[in-house]
């Protein structure tokens, strides 16, 4: 893996995407990588859609071109679908299978759509897709919140970002939060091992397997 | 509080992971800052958050100022006092601080001042993007655009130093790019300064017209010593050569660095960059561009430094292509992104790659920020929208709460700015006479709020200001404003909004709990009564900033964690609620009525609630009373016809001769008053009358070939005709009289039912293809076995026209039958003594009294309270001047009379005439020139000619579900199968014959499509749910003639209740049973935590927060609580 890496975050507002993103930068610093974050807030958090960058290298900025996210972290998979035309071809990309259904699509009547359809269309684009259950690792955890953490930890499992499980650990445990250390540390550790678990599969697949091109 | 905060470490070189805002803050340390200020507002929030979290280590004061007018008054006061002072805001927020801002630069600053407005190009965050930088030049003050976090703590460290010595403000304006964006920041020195005080010189601080005129012409001097400390800042560069040029400013300069950083080491291209807007350091750029062919001035909203540039070349003569905007080679709108730059200088100067092609943002159900679950703005809009509905206006303003102009709560009709949803509410009130609706936060009123409330206040404007107060700035990340409680040693300050409000002189004004539904629609009422200013304060912490603070215990008693749906009770389905078809749509108007209805209920017990209201359940009919009621509160009259008509032919009728059982059962009186159910039913049928086309259509099923006969065209006939003509047969109505309308055609007078009114009911009826024959009589010229040869079924629906005799002695006056009484106008008048307590009986006391009878009086068995009759036709026959003797019986006629005896009655089980007692000795004589007889008919004969069984009496033998006789093909209704049915009973034995005949005819499939209303036995008793409110509220009654007036002839008594009384009328039913027309948790209310899932609503336990506001309103009672045990130790 290069020392440059181009994440994007995506998710529903609550779901902790800005927190993910500051760890994330957090750890890339504190191992000594140049690093952008970039968010936009405001009215997003109002459980609209958010999405935040993490640029690892020497760019100055943090937007991420199209087609060109080296990782792409989706807590909710529908938000992960979205920022499909920000992945590239090489793309490694974590979905949280937990959907959210957005309140307009419930006034409208619609359904909420297919999982399986949704990993087909990232999958279509991007080289792997890791389909995980962090909200439940997170309940189990201890902390329904902890998803981002998850995620993070899923993140260092699967090796996927040049940063090194360590920092990000460490960006886990010094961040400013009122959930207790420990479940934090049990959040991220649950991440971990289910990102290790997938590590070396690839393939087609389904939506508890990772599928993708490769 | 923060002493290991990375922003206060005194470590020159140390580099931190920072939010541009966050380097701002340090820039500010580093210079000694003194007071820090501000006003919370996205992109700039930060700054001020940081001082928020680190003055008290820092050892400055620090406020969120209630406005940034104030927050810049606040700062400049330290910068005379001699303390280095920061002021951050939103590019916005410049603009209300616009007084003040554009005097300073003539008094001038002592210490440093430091002014950070945060600028948002493509709107992320703000109603505009609008370029503060255009106010530098013309406001005389100088302004950094920084382009990265590194450089904008640098430049706000320098801003310092350029402030105290141009003794000029100075801008620090970052875009949202900057602000946002973490990037490794490098820390220098922090200096100390001391604050040195406030030195008295008037000259100096007074910009009166003639210090003002002197400190104009300083201004131009301390710009060009802003000018030089700006250029020995060296916020600007160049790199690279050939002969193109880019020149970018501000953030885009950082995109610009990336894209050319290849073709810069290659001298390829230029990159001329800089982070200062004004004054420029102009020998710099004239002696950088000397020399190039083409400069694409880079720079985002307005042309500014393209301009200058131009300017620059005229007047240092370089022939130079300066490209930018103006030439169109880049847009004046939205910041600018790597992607489109990089399109731009491609194809301009032919540098880096090509733009790719962008794949198409797939086509995904959007998702926009919401109101959180369990959000308080959420109901205090609900209850609003409920009371007040589409009728009114309602203006919106700037904080979490602009989210409640989505749907479903749709709040706002306009949005502007900080504190205009008070005044736009205000000004469209005063111009359009409008009821309208203003709402803002606790934040906005103190902001701006107070101002346009004091306006609205002293004009007295018809409106409703509602404060939505959550106890904290939520929007911008839960910032402190002047009413929440300071933490300051051991006391508390707090600034008490409703206090606030009386002092600004409103009249009126109520603090609620918006998750208390049942006062906050309260409130919402009163406020909709009263004319003039109304104030409502919506009250309640905002539950994210309170989970955020409050760390909850486990529960130490059991506690609600969620809610949930009740799936037998919820009807989202749309599955017939109570046995009834119901082919309506879902409305929203409705539905807020229902919702408005369950609301203002104090009983939380809504689960234990009857599937139907009892007044449906007593109504012969099974009428969704309900169901029209919400329709006339809601104003959809149409509709209220619609589910009227569908349920009862001759409604137009049956609302002035109905005896209405709905009404003793409506839970309402329980409260105050029954509903006035018939008066509404009116309400609706006279409207629909005086439309010039006829509201409603009724649509039969198609003609399917096969025909049927009824006879009798009274109401069971008519209803039978009707209904069957809906199921698609050829209907034959025949009737002895010549006109349809039997029983209440000949025995009730005009006076209750104009003929026309009659007419028009039975002509809708004949309408849909019935056919009619009058004069027909069954037995003589209408044969009941031809009838049935020639039909494919036959509906007997004959009265009881026979009328009953009394065994009366003796000889006196004439004796008449009061039927035959009603239809001959020219009986004689003088003192007329009516017999009986039924409908007849006063039916005919006042129709003498209109024939001009001196007296007349009726003598019946029943006491006052027991007469069959309606109670409000007694009430009127009294107030005309009927006497009434109870408790009597006639027992023989004399000569000029009749004599009566007392009786009493002992057994109330039996009600026939012999269990009434003669009391011995009570016998007396009363003067009567007419007895009219009004004891009752016997059903009329059927001539069965075989065709049907007969009991003992020669009565037909029937099912009593469906009226069939013992031949497949022949159905009865109607009074012919018992007398003193009532009206609505003798339809709905109608509809019920044409039913059970269409399922013996075409089957059950087809025919149950619509059913009839239940036969009484079968229906669940009358529920009497417990209900509170708050308030009572008497009822709505229709105008009578007056006495005087009425006698002189047969005009109709009772009125229609006009428009506003029946609208009211109808907001007073309580909506006690369940509704299967109901999603209005979906289509009101709109919680993110309801979802819909496989065509049935459910709550996500993981997004509930068991605020409990659903389970308040919710129609059917159907949103129950998920009760977790407390935890033991």
């Amino acid at each position: 893996m290069s020392a440059s890496c181009d994440v994007v975050v995506a998710g529903v507002g609550g779901q902790g995407v800005l927190r993910l993103a500051h760890a994330l930068g957090a750890a890339a610093a504190a191992a000594g990588l140049g690093v952008r974050v970039g968010q936009i807030y405001g009215l997003s958090q109002r459980g609209g859609s958010v999405e935040a960058t993490v640029r690892i290298g020497d760019m100055r900025t943090a937007f991420i071109p199209p087609a060109s996210a080296d990782v792409v972290v989706g807590l909710e998979p529908l938000e992960a679908q979205r920022v499909v035309p920000k992945m590239s071809p090489r793309a490694t990309v974590l979905v949280n299978r937990t959907p959210i259904v957005p309140t307009s699509l419930t006034l409208a009547g619609g359904d909420y759509p297919d999982l399986d359809g949704i990993v087909e269309a990232i999958a279509a684009v991007a080289r792997r897709v890791y389909v995980l259950d962090a909200t439940a690792a997170a309940a189990a955890a201890g902390d329904r919140r902890l998803t981002n953490t998850v995620m993070l930890g899923a993140l260092a499992g699967l090796e996927a970002s040049p940063i090194p499980t360590d920092a990000l650990l460490g960006a886990v445990a010094g961040a400013d939060s009122s959930i207790d250390v420990a479940v934090r540390k049990a959040a991220f550790a649950r991440g971990a091992g289910l990102g290790r678990d997938h590590a070396g599969v690839v393939g087609a697949g389904t939506a508890t397997t990772p599928a993708g091109r490769d | 509080m923060m002493p290991g905060h990375p922003l206060l470490a005194d470590e020159p070189g140390r580099t931190e992971l920072l939010l541009g805002n966050e380097a701002i803050a340090r820039g500010a340390i580093e210079a000694g800052v003194g007071f820090a200020c501000g006003y919370p507002g996205t992109p700039s929030t930060e700054v001020t958050d940081a001082f928020a979290l680190l003055a008290p280590d820092l050892g400055i004061p620090f406020e969120y100022s209630v406005n940034e007018k104030v927050a810049l008054e606040m700062a400049f006061a330290a910068s005379l006092a001699g303390a280095r002072a920061i002021v951050a805001m939103k590019h916005l927020g410049l603009m209300s601080a616009g007084d003040p801002l554009s005097t300073i630069p003539y008094v001038g600053t002592v210490a440093g001042l430091v002014i950070v407005s945060a600028g948002d190009p493509s709107c992320h965050t703000s109603p505009n993007e609008q370029d503060q930088r255009q106010l530098a030049e013309a406001l005389h003050l100088p302004m950094f655009d920084p382009r990265s976090p590194q450089e904008a703590l640098e430049v706000t460290r320098h801003a310092f130093d350029v402030s105290e010595r141009s003794r000029l403000p100075v801008v620090v304006r970052p875009t949202t790019r900057v602000c946002h964006t973490s990037a490794p920041v490098r820390f220098g020195a922090i200096e100390a300064r001391p604050v040195a005080g406030f030195t008295r010189d008037p000259a100096r601080f007074l910009p009166l017209p003639a210090n003002a005129r002197r400190m104009r012409v300083e201004i131009t001097e301390r710009l060009e010593t802003a000018r030089r400390e700006i250029a020995a800042g060296g916020f600007f560069d160049a790199q690279g050569g050939g002969t193109t040029a880019v020149l970018a400013s501000g953030a885009p300069a950082a995109i610009c660095q990336d894209l050319l950083e290849d073709a810069v080491g290659r001298d390829e291209v230029a990159l001329l960059s800089l982070g200062v807007v004004y004054p420029l350091p102009e020998d710099w750029l004239v002696a950088s561009l000397r020399g190039f062919d083409t400069v694409l001035v880079v720079e985002e909203l307005s042309p500014l430094l393209e301009d200058r540039v131009r300017a620059l070349c005229t007047l240092h003569g370089l022939s130079l292509k300066v490209l930018g905007k103006r030439t169109g080679h880049l847009p004046f709108e939205f910041e600018y992104e790597p992607h489109m730059l990089r399109a731009v200088l491609h194809d301009l100067v032919g540098i880096g790659a090509p733009a790719e092609v962008v794949a198409e943002a797939p086509s995904l159900p959007n998702r926009p920020p919401t109101l959180c679950a369990a959000c308080p703005h959420r109901p205090a809009f609900f209850a609003a929208r409920s009371v007040f509905g589409d009728e009114a206006l309602y203006f919106n303003d700037i904080g979490c709460y602009s989210l409640g102009v989505a749907p479903p709560l749709r709040a706002g009709d306009a949005l502007l700015a900080m504190g205009a949803g008070f005044t736009l509410a205000a000004g469209v009130a005063r111009t359009s006479g409008r009821q309208t609706l203003g709402f803002l936060g606790d934040s906005t009123f103190f902001h701006s709020g107070m101002p346009a409330l004091l306006n609205a206040v002293k004009e007295n404007v018809n409106m409703v200001a509602v404060i939505m107060d959550n106890e904290v700035t939520a929007m911008t990340g839960f910032q402190e404003r002047p009413g929440a409680p300071v933490e300051d040693g051991q006391v508390q300050r707090t600034v008490d909004i409703e206090a606030v409000v009386r002092a600004l002189g409103a009249p009126h004004v109520e603090t609620v709990d918006p998750n208390d539904l049942a006062a906050t629609v309260a409130a919402f009422e009163r406020a909709k009564e009263r004319d003039g200013l109304s104030v409502v304060i919506s009250q309640r912490i905002c539950p994210v900033f309170e989970a955020r603070t409050v760390r909850r215990a486990p529960a130490a008693a059991p506690r609600v964690t969620t809610y949930t749906i009740d799936h037998e009770r919820c009807r989202y389905c749309g599955r017939s609620s109570c046995g009834q078809r119901c082919g309506q749509g879902v409305v929203e108007d409705f539905e807020r009525a229902m919702v408005r209805a369950r609301s203002l209920e104090l009983d939380g017990d809504r689960a234990s609630r009857p599937d139907v209201a009892p007044c449906a359940t007593r109504c012969p009919l099974f009428l969704c009373i309900q169901g029209y009621a919400a329709h006339i509160a809601a104003g959809r009259y149409a509709d209220a016809l619609e589910l009227i008509l569908d349920g009862l032919p001759l409604a137009e009728s049956v609302c002035r001769v109905c005896h209405k059982p709905c009404e003793d059962v409506c839970v309402r009186g329980g409260l105050d008053e029954p509903v006035a159910i018939n008066d509404l039913k009116r309400f609706v049928m006279d409207w629909a009358a005086s439309q010039d086309e006829y509201p409603h259509t009724p649509e039969p099923e198609p003609a399917h070939g096969r025909s049927a006969a009824v006879v009798g065209a009274g109401p069971a006939g008519l209803a039978a005709a009707h209904d069957l003509a809906m199921r698609g047969y050829d209907v034959h109505l025949y009737d002895a009289n010549a006109e349809p309308g039997g029983l209440l055609l000949t025995g009730v007078p005009e006076y209750r039912l104009p003929r026309e009114v009659l007419r028009r009911d039975t002509e809708r009826i004949l309408g849909l293809g019935v056919s009619f024959e009058g004069g027909r009589h069954l037995g003589a010229d209408l044969r009941l076995g031809e009838l049935v040869d020639g039909h494919d079924g036959v509906v007997i629906a004959l009265g009881a026209a026979d009328p009953l005799t009394l065994p009366i002695e003796g000889e006196g006056p004439a004796v008449v039958q009061a039927l035959a009484y009603l239809q001959e106008p020219d009986t004689a008048a003088g003192t007329v003594l009516v017999v009986g307590g039924g409908n007849a009986a006063i039916d005919a006391a006042r129709t003498a009294l209109r024939r001009g009878a001196e007296h007349v009086i009726i003598s019946c068995l029943e006491a006052r309270d027991e007469m069959p009759a309606i109670s409000g036709e007694i009430e009127a026959a009294e107030d005309e001047g009927v006497d009434l003797l109870c408790r009597t019986r006639a027992t023989r006629l004399v000569a000029g009379g009749a004599e009566l005896v007392e009786v009493h009655h002992h057994d109330p089980a039996r009600t026939d005439p012999a269990s009434y007692e003669a009391r011995a000795g009570t016998d007396r004589l009363v003067a009567a020139e007419l007895v009219v007889l009004a004891v009752g008919q016997a059903p009329q004969r059927v001539a069965a000619d075989g065709t049907v069984e007969l009991d003992w009496t020669d009565g037909l033998v029937v099912d009593p579900g469906t009226g069939r006789t013992s031949h497949a093909g022949v159905y009865a209704a109607g009074d012919v199968l018992g007398a003193g049915g009532s009206v609505t009973g003798a339809i709905a034995g109608g509809l019920r014959a044409a039913w059970g005949l269409d399922r013996s005819l075409r089957g059950p499939a087809a025919a149950d499509v619509r059913m009839p209303p239940p036969v009484v036995p079968t229906r669940p008793p009358p529920g009497r749910p417990g209900v509170r409110r708050d308030r009572t509220e008497g009822r709505r009654r229709p105008v009578e003639l007056d006495p005087g007036t009425r006698m002189g002839g047969f005009e109709e008594v009772v009125a229609t209740l006009t428009e506003d009384e029946a609208r009211a009328e109808a907001a007073r039913c309580m909506i006690c049973g369940l509704c299967g027309n109901c999603s209005a948790c979906l289509d009101l209310f709109g919680c993110p935590a309801f979802y819909v899932d496989r065509g049935a609503v459910e709550i996500d336990a993981g997004l509930c927060v068991a605020c409990g506001v659903c389970a308040q309103f919710c129609p059917n009672g159907a949103i129950v609580p998920v009760i977790e045990p407390a935890v033991v130790r």
